[in-house]
C-alpha cells in the first residue's frame, strides 16, 4: 500500500481536528434539537465552555423555533456569566432566566422591537436600552423587567417579580395577573389591569377605557385619568386614580373604587 | 519565439505537477489574464498570468499543484462550488455576490493548501513556500493579513502573525479539518461572518473553479439541490456568485430534472426458430426441414426421422412510433400566486416544464398557452426553450380560460395531448364551454384544478364530460399526477381514459 | 522487426491506404490514438475476450475487424469476412456452429476406417474453428441465440449433437448497431461477457476528406496490409502478460470495482445480489446516507462489477500500455483512459442524471468516465491515509482495534464496508 502511494502519505497527522459533536455555531446547535425543544433540552445540550457566548452572538434566529431557542440560550449565558451580559436584542431575550443580568442593546437592523423578552423569566435582571416589543414579561414568576416603552400585553399572566415601563406602554398591561409589581411611568393603553387576580399596578399617567376590566383582586393606582368604563364588571380589588371617565364602575360586583383628592 | 518556448516551459511544469496528483484529465494551461470573476464564454482553460511565470519553475509549480487540487478536491464540482456560495452568502450580513466570491474563494483556496500540506512533506514544502512568497507582498489588506495569521497558526509554520481576533475564530472554525465535505458550507458561512468585516484584499480574488467550467457546462449544468430549496431570487444571486446567469428558466429547469419520467420501452413480439422437434404428416410442408432431417438418417419417414423447427418468442424493439404532441394551458393569473416556492404558479409550471421536456423528449411537438384574463401562446414548435419561455409567464389579475385558442391548437392537431393547469376560479367558464368541449373531441383532454375545497359539485360533474379532471388538495401533488398522466399517455400512444 | 514494430506500420497502413481514418480520441501523455482501432488491436492481442464496437450504420465496424483479421491472420480478406456471422432471426445453431455430416450415410465404417478417418460425424464451420470470430450485429440476434454464444464464452469449447469442439484462444469480436426496430435487448449476462466496448463514430470532416481520395476497393488495399506472422500473433498475449503493473494502478482497480459494487443495503453489501425491483434506481437508496453525495458511486448506476470486469481492467491496461509502448511508466493514466470502455456497458445510469446536462440522456460513456475519475482520484488523493492504516493492521503494525478506530472517522463506503468488516473478523 506505501508503494502504491509512494510515499505521499504521512503516517502520523501533520494536523490534529477535533473531534465530537460538530458545533460551529447557532445553526448547528439548533439541528441537533427536536421541533419544541424545552429549556432543559436545551441546557442538557449547551456547551459549559464560554462557547455559549459564540452561540448567541452568532446566531441570526430564522424562525419562532430559532427565536426561541435563542432565548433560552440567553438566559442560560447570563446565569453563567458573573458580570451583565450584553446582548443585542432579539425576541425571547431572557426567556425562563433564573438568575442574572441581561442588557438588551439595539441590534443593527433591526425593524421591529423585541417581543416576549423575558417570557416566563423566574429570577434575574433585564434592562432593555431599547423599546419593548409584545409580551413584555409575559407569564413572569420573579426576576426584575425595566424597558423604556412597551406594546401591548406587557406583563400578561404575570405570577410574581417586577416590571417598570420608564415611558408609555401599549394595551392590555397585567391581563390576568396573579401577582407581581408592574410600574408605567408614562401612560397605559385600553384594559389596564383586565382579569387582574392579585399583584400591583401603578401608572403615573392617564390610563385607557376599561381600566381593571372585570378584576377579581389586586390594587391598581393612576396617577393621572382613568378612561371611560374603568371597573367595569369588577367582582374584587382596589382602583384609585385622579378622575374617571363616564361609566365607572358599570355592572361591578365587587371591590373598590376610589376617587384621589391629592397627589 | 521566446513565448513559445515559455509555452513549452510552462507545458513541462505543468506535467510535472499533473504527474504529482496521478494525472487527472486537466486540460493544459494557457498564458493569459485570468478574468475577474465573471464567467469566461470562449475559452475554458486554466490560465496563468504572465506576472506569475517570471517567478520561477518552483513557484509555477506550486501554483499549478493548488490550481489542479482545486478541481480534483475542492470546490472540484459546480453543486460543491454553489453550495460554497450559498453558504456564503447566508454568513454574510450585507449579501453580495461578488464578495461572497471572495468568501469561496478563500475558503477553498484554506483548504486545498491544507490538503496539500497534510499530504506529504514534500507537498508541505510547496505550501509553505507559496504563502512565505505571498507575505512579501507589499499591498496586502487587514483580511490579507488575518488569513496569513491564522495559517501560520494552523499549520504551525513561520508566517507572519496576526493579533486580531478573527484569526482566532478562524482556528476555530478550521479546527475540525477539511476532509469532511459536509462540513464546509457551515465552515465557510461561518468563514464568511468572521471576514465580512474586514477589507478585501489581494486574496479571493477571480473567478470559482469548478470542473463543469473547465468543461464548458457550467451554463447548464443544474444545481438541483439549490434550485427546489431556494426562491428564484436567492437562486439568481447563488448563480451569480459563479459567474453565471440564471433565470426564471434555469430555476425551473433544474427543479425538473429531479423529477422522473419513465418512458415506457416500445418492444414488440418477434418469433425465431429455435430447437428441432418431430415433423408429422399433420404438420405443414413447408415446415419440414429437409437437410436437417437427411443428416440424421438416409431416408425421409414421417415422424420417425423427420424434423421441423420450434419457434420461440422473445421481444423485439419496435420502433419510433408516433406520439401525441401536447398542448400545455397554464393559469397565470393573479390566485395562482406568482413565481414563488411552494405557490400553485410553482407547483403548475414546474410539472408543465417536466411534461413539456418529456414530451419533446418522445419526439412530440409542443404548444403552451399561458392565460389569465389576456394570454399569451407559443406555437406548435420542437424549440423547447421558446415553449418554457411562455411557461414562465405570470400574467396576474383574473381567470379567463382561452377556449377560441385552445380549439384552434387542437385543430391543428388531432389527437393532441391538452394539460390544462388551473385553480377553480375560472370566470368565463360556460362563455367558451362549447369551444372547450369541441377541443375535447379533438383531443385528449385532461384538467388539473388546484383547489379541491372551492370545487363546485355542478362544475365537476360538467367538466368530467371533457375528459379527466383532477382536482388536487395541495400543490405538490400536482407534480405526481401530471407525471403519471404524461406516462400514461405517451406509452403506446394509450389514450387517457375519461372518468365516469 | 518486432510485433509491435509491424503493428505500429499496420496502424499507419491503414491510415495511409485510408482503410479507417479516425479521430485521436484517446489520449495517453502527449500520444494520441483512435479508440476504435486501438482497441480492436487491444483485443486482438488477448485471447478469449470480447471486443463490441458499438455504433451507427457505416462506421466501419465490420470492416475494419476483417482488415485486422487480415493483418493478425495472414488470410485473404474474402476468407476472413466469409468468417463471418451476422445476425438475424433466421440463423439458427446449425448454420453458426456446425451439423451432422450426412456423407455417413453414403460411406462404409471400413472405408472410412482405411482411409484413416474416423466416423465423420459434425462437419464444423469456419467460423466454429476459426481462432478469430466475428459476430456482426450481435443484437439482430434472438435471446436464445444469444445464449448459444454466452455458452460459447463460458466454456470456450461448443457442443453439438454430442460431440465437442475445443476452442482454443480465440479472438473474439462483436459489431452492433444502436437499439434500432428490428433488434433484440442485450442479454445482461453476455454484456457482462463483452470485455470492452468501444463507440464507433463517423469519420470527421478531415477524416471524410481522407476518405474521399481513397479510389480502390477495400479489398484491394486489404492486401497491402503489413500481416503479423503465426508466431507473432501467438506471440502477442504472452507479450502483453508481461507488461508489469505498478501497485497504485493495482489498487485503483480494486477500489474502482469496490466503490462500483458496495451497497449497504444489498445482501452482503454486494450489489451484484440485487435482483428485480430492489436497485438503486428503483428507490432501494430511499434515504440512505449516501444516496445524492455526489463523491460516492454505488447510487449512480443499477449494478455492481464482477470479477470478470476485474480481470479485463488489468488486461486492457496492460494491452493498450503495450500498444503504446509504455511498459516501464505507471499505468493509472492508461488506467483511467481504458476503464470507461471496460465498464459502461455492464453499468446501468441512474436516469435522473444521466438525463441531465451534460449527458442529456444520450453520453453513457461519459457518464461512466466520470464516475471512474472520481472513484480513482479519491483513492489516489483522498484515501491514502484510511488505506495506509487498513494495510498496516493487516500487516499487524497496529492492532485491528486501533485501526477499527481511526477508520470509524471516516465516511466513506470502503472503510466502513469492507475495512472494518474485514478487520472485526480478525478481532
Amino acid at each position: 500500500m506505501s508503494d502504491a502511494y509512494g510515499g505521499k502519505v504521512r503516517e502520523i497527522k501533520r494536523i490534529e481536528k477535533k473531534t465530537g459533536e460538530f458545533v460551529l455555531g447557532f445553526e448547528d446547535f439548533v439541528q441537533r434539537l427536536g421541533e419544541k425543544p424545552t429549556r432543559n433540552e436545551v441546557e442538557e445540550l449547551v456547551p459549559f465552555s464560554g462557547a455559549i457566548f459564540g452561540l448567541i452572538e452568532s446566531a441570526s434566529p430564522l424562525n419562532l423555533r430559532e427565536e426561541k431557542i435563542w432565548g433560552y440560550l440567553s438566559g442560560i449565558a447570563a446565569e453563567r456569566s458573573s458580570e451583565p451580559l450584553n446582548l443585542a436584542a432579539g425576541n425571547f431575550a431572557g426567556a425562563e432566566m433564573n438568575c442574572g443580568v441581561i442588557v438588551l442593546k439595539a441590534r443593527a437592523g433591526m425593524k421591529t422591537p423585541p417581543d416576549h423578552v423575558g417570557e416566563r423569566m423566574r429570577g434575574g435582571r433585564i434592562v432593555l436600552e431599547v423599546g419593548a416589543g409584545y409580551y413584555l414579561g409575559q407569564e413572569m414568576e420573579g426576576g426584575g423587567i425595566a424597558a423604556p416603552s412597551c406594546k401591548d400585553y406587557a406583563f400578561r399572566n404575570m405570577k410574581g417579580g417586577w416590571g417598570v415601563v420608564k415611558g408609555d406602554s401599549g394595551n392590555y398591561v397585567g391581563v390576568g395577573n396573579s401577582g407581581g409589581n408592574i410600574l408605567v411611568k408614562g401612560r397605559s393603553g385600553l384594559r389596564c389591569g383586565w382579569l387582574m387576580h392579585s399583584g400591583k399596578i401603578r401608572v403615573n399617567g392617564n390610563a385607557g377605557e376599561y381600566l381593571g376590566l372585570m378584576m377579581s383582586g389586586g390594587n391598581i393606582s393612576i396617577g393621572g385619568m382613568a378612561g371611560s368604563k374603568a371597573g367595569w364588571r369588577m367582582k374584587g380589588g382596589r382602583i384609585v386614580a385622579k378622575g374617571y371617565g363616564p361609566e365607572v364602575g358599570a355592572e361591578k360586583v365587587g371591590g373598590k373604587i376610589f376617587r384621589r383628592t391629592s397627589d | 519565439m521566446e513565448e513559445r518556448s515559455s509555452e513549452e516551459h510552462l507545458i513541462e511544469i505543468w506535467e510535472r505537477a499533473r504527474g504529482n496528483w496521478h494525472r487527472p484529465p486537466l486540460p493544459r494551461p494557457r498564458i493569459g489574464a485570468p478574468e475577474n470573476g465573471e464567467f469566461p464564454f470562449q475559452n475554458y482553460h486554466i490560465e496563468v498570468g504572465k506576472d506569475d511565470i517570471e517567478k520561477g519553475a518552483l513557484y509555477i509549480e506550486n501554483i499549478f499543484d493548488h490550481l489542479i487540487a482545486h478541481y480534483i478536491f475542492c470546490p472540484r464540482s459546480l453543486e460543491t462550488a454553489a453550495n460554497l456560495a450559498l453558504a456564503a452568502l447566508k454568513g454574510l450580513e450585507k449579501p453580495k455576490p461578488t464578495r461572497a466570491r471572495e468568501m469561496v474563494n478563500l475558503f477553498s483556496d484554506i483548504v486545498v493548501d491544507t490538503f496539500r500540506l497534510e499530504r506529504s512533506e514534500e507537498d508541505e514544502e510547496n505550501v509553505f513556500l507559496g504563502w512565505k512568497h505571498f507575505a512579501k507582498r507589499g499591498d496586502l489588506s487587514s483580511l490579507d493579513e488575518v488569513i496569513l495569521g491564522f495559517l501560520g497558526r494552523y499549520w504551525d509554520l513561520d508566517l507572519p502573525s496576526s493579533n486580531r481576533p478573527e484569526s482566532e475564530k478562524l482556528l476555530e472554525v478550521f479546527g475540525w479539518g477539511i476532509s469532511d465535505r459536509s462540513k464546509w458550507p457551515r465552515q465557510c458561512q461561518q468563514m464568511a461572518r468572521i471576514l465580512e468585516p474586514l477589507e478585501p484584499g489581494v486574496l479571493g480574488q477571480g473567478e470559482i473553479p469548478s470542473q463543469e467550467g473547465l468543461g464548458g457546462s457550467a451554463n447548464v449544468a443544474p444545481l438541483l439541490g439549490l434550485a427546489s430549496d431556494l426562491e428564484p431570487d436567492e437562486y439568481r444571486d447563488c448563480l451569480r456568485v459563479l459567474g453565471i446567469d440564471g433565470n426564471l428558466k434555469r430555476w425551473y429547469r433544474d427543479q425538473s430534472y429531479n423529477i422522473v419520467i419513465l418512458p415506457s420501452r416500445n418492444l414488440r413480439e418477434s418469433w425465431y426458430p429455435a430447437g428441432l422437434i418431430k415433423w408429422r404428416f399433420t404438420d405443414p410442408p413447408s415446415e419440414l426441414d429437409v437437410p436437417y432431417s437427411l443428416s440424421l438418417a438416409p431416408k425421409l419417414i414421417p415422424g420417425v426421422t423427420t424434423y421441423r423447427r420450434e419457434h420461440e418468442c422473445c421481444e423485439m424493439m419496435a420502433g419510433s412510433e408516433k406520439v401525441p404532441d401536447l398542448l400545455v394551458v397554464l393559469d397565470s393569473s393573479g390566485s395562482m400566486g406568482g413565481h414563488d416556492r411552494g405557490t400553485k404558479t410553482h407547483a403548475a409550471t414546474l410539472a408543465a416544464f417536466k411534461a413539456s421536456q418529456f414530451a419533446h423528449s418522445q419526439g412530440a411537438e409542443i404548444a403552451a398557452i399561458s392565460f389569465s384574463d389576456r394570454l399569451v401562446f407559443q406555437g406548435w414548435t420542437r424549440d423547447l426553450g421558446a415553449v418554457e419561455d411562455i411557461l414562465v409567464q405570470h400574467l396576474g389579475s383574473r381567470t379567463h380560460i382561452p377556449g377560441e385558442e385552445i380549439l384552434k391548437f387542437a385543430k391543428s392537431r388531432k389527437d393532441c395531448l391538452i394539460l390544462c393547469i388551473t385553480d377553480t376560479h375560472i370566470q368565463n367558464l360556460y362563455r367558451e364551454w362549447d369551444k372547450i368541449e369541441e377541443a375535447s373531441r379533438l383531443g385528449q383532454f385532461v384538467l388539473f384544478c388546484i383547489d379541491e375545497a372551492n370545487k363546485n359539485r355542478q362544475v365537476e360533474d360538467a367538466l368530467k364530460s371533457l375528459g379527466a379532471v383532477y382536482y388536487i388538495n395541495r400543490p405538490e401533488d400536482l407534480i405526481s399526477l401530471v407525471v403519471d398522466t404524461t406516462e400514461q399517455a405517451y406509452r403506446a400512444g394509450r389514450p387517457i381514459h375519461r372518468q365516469d | 522487426m518486432s510485433a509491435l514494430d509491424k503493428i505500429d506500420e499496420l496502424v499507419e497502413s491503414l491510415e495511409e491506404l485510408r482503410l479507417h481514418v479516425g479521430q485521436n480520441d484517446l489520449r495517453i501523455g502527449d500520444r494520441g490514438a483512435n479508440s476504435q482501432l486501438y482497441f480492436t488491436i487491444a483485443n486482438a492481442c488477448v485471447r478469449n475476450r470480447v471486443a463490441l464496437l458499438y455504433g451507427g450504420m457505416g462506421a466501419n465496424k465490420t470492416t475494419l475487424v476483417n482488415l485486422l483479421g487480415c493483418a493478425f491472420t495472414g488470410q485473404d480478406f474474402d476468407h476472413v469476412e466469409n468468417l463471418m456471422v451476422t445476425g438475424h432471426p433466421e440463423q439458427t445453431e446449425e448454420k453458426i456452429v456446425g451439423f451432422i455430416d450426412p456423407r455417413q450415410w453414403s460411406c462404409t465404417s471400413a472405408s472410412l476406417a482405411s482411409s484413416g478417418n474416423e466416423p465423420i460425424e459434425v462437419l464444423w464451420t469456419p467460423w466454429a474453428r476459426s481462432q478469430w470470430k466475428v459476430i456482426n450485429e450481435i443484437n439482430r440476434f434472438p435471446s436464445g441465440k444469444q445464449n448459444l454464444f454466452l455458452e460459447l464464452l463460458q466454456k470456450r469449447k461448443v457442443s453439438y449433437a454430442g460431440k465437442t469442439l475445443e476452442l482454443g484462444d480465440t479472438c473474439y469480436f462483436a459489431t452492433m448497431n444502436p437499439d434500432f426496430s428490428s433488434t433484440y435487448p442485450l442479454d445482461e449476462a453476455l454484456l457482462d461477457r463483452i470485455s470492452v466496448s468501444v463507440p464507433a463514430t463517423q469519420p470527421d470532416f478531415l477524416a471524410s476528406l481522407a476518405l474521399a481520395k481513397r479510389e480502390r476497393d477495400v479489398w484491394e488495399l486489404a492486401d497491402l496490409l503489413p500481416r503479423l506472422s503465426k508466431d507473432e500473433f501467438e506471440s502477442l498475449p504472452d507479450l502483453v502478460d508481461q507488461v508489469p503493473l505498478d501497485s497504485q494502478t493495482e489498487l485503483a482497480i480494486i477500489t474502482l470495482l469496490r466503490d462500483f459494487t458496495l451497497c449497504e443495503r444489498a445482501p452482503s453489501y454486494d450489489k451484484t445480489q440485487l435482483s428485480g425491483s430492489a436497485k438503486p434506481s428503483r428507490g432501494l437508496c430511499a434515504e440512505c446516507h449516501y444516496f445524492n453525495n455526489p463523491e460516492v458511486c454505488c447510487w449512480q448506476v443499477d449494478e455492481g462489477l464482477s470479477d470478470r470486469a476485474r480481470q479485463d481492467l488489468r488486461l486492457y491496461t496492460k494491452a493498450i500500455a503495450y500498444l503504446f509502448r509504455l511498459s516501464d511508466e505507471p499505468k493509472i493514466e492508461v488506467l483511467r483512459v481504458v476503464a470507461p470502455y471496460i465498464l459502461w456497458h455492464r453499468v446501468t445510469p441512474n436516469r435522473t442524471l444521466l438525463e441531465r446536462p451534460p449527458y442529456y440522456g444520450a453520453k453513457r460513456l461519459e457518464y461512466v468516465r466520470d464516475l471512474v475519475e472520481k472513484s480513482i482520484n479519491r483513492t489516489l488523493n483522498e484515501r491514502g491515509e484510511m488505506n495506509v492504516t487498513f494495510a498496516r493492521a493487516i500487516d499487524g503494525e497496529i492492532s485491528p482495534e486501533k485501526a477499527i478506530e481511526e477508520l470509524s472517522e471516516y465516511d466513506d463506503p470502503i472503510a466502513r464496508l469492507d475495512y472494518i468488516r474485514a478487520l472485526e473478523r480478525m478481532l
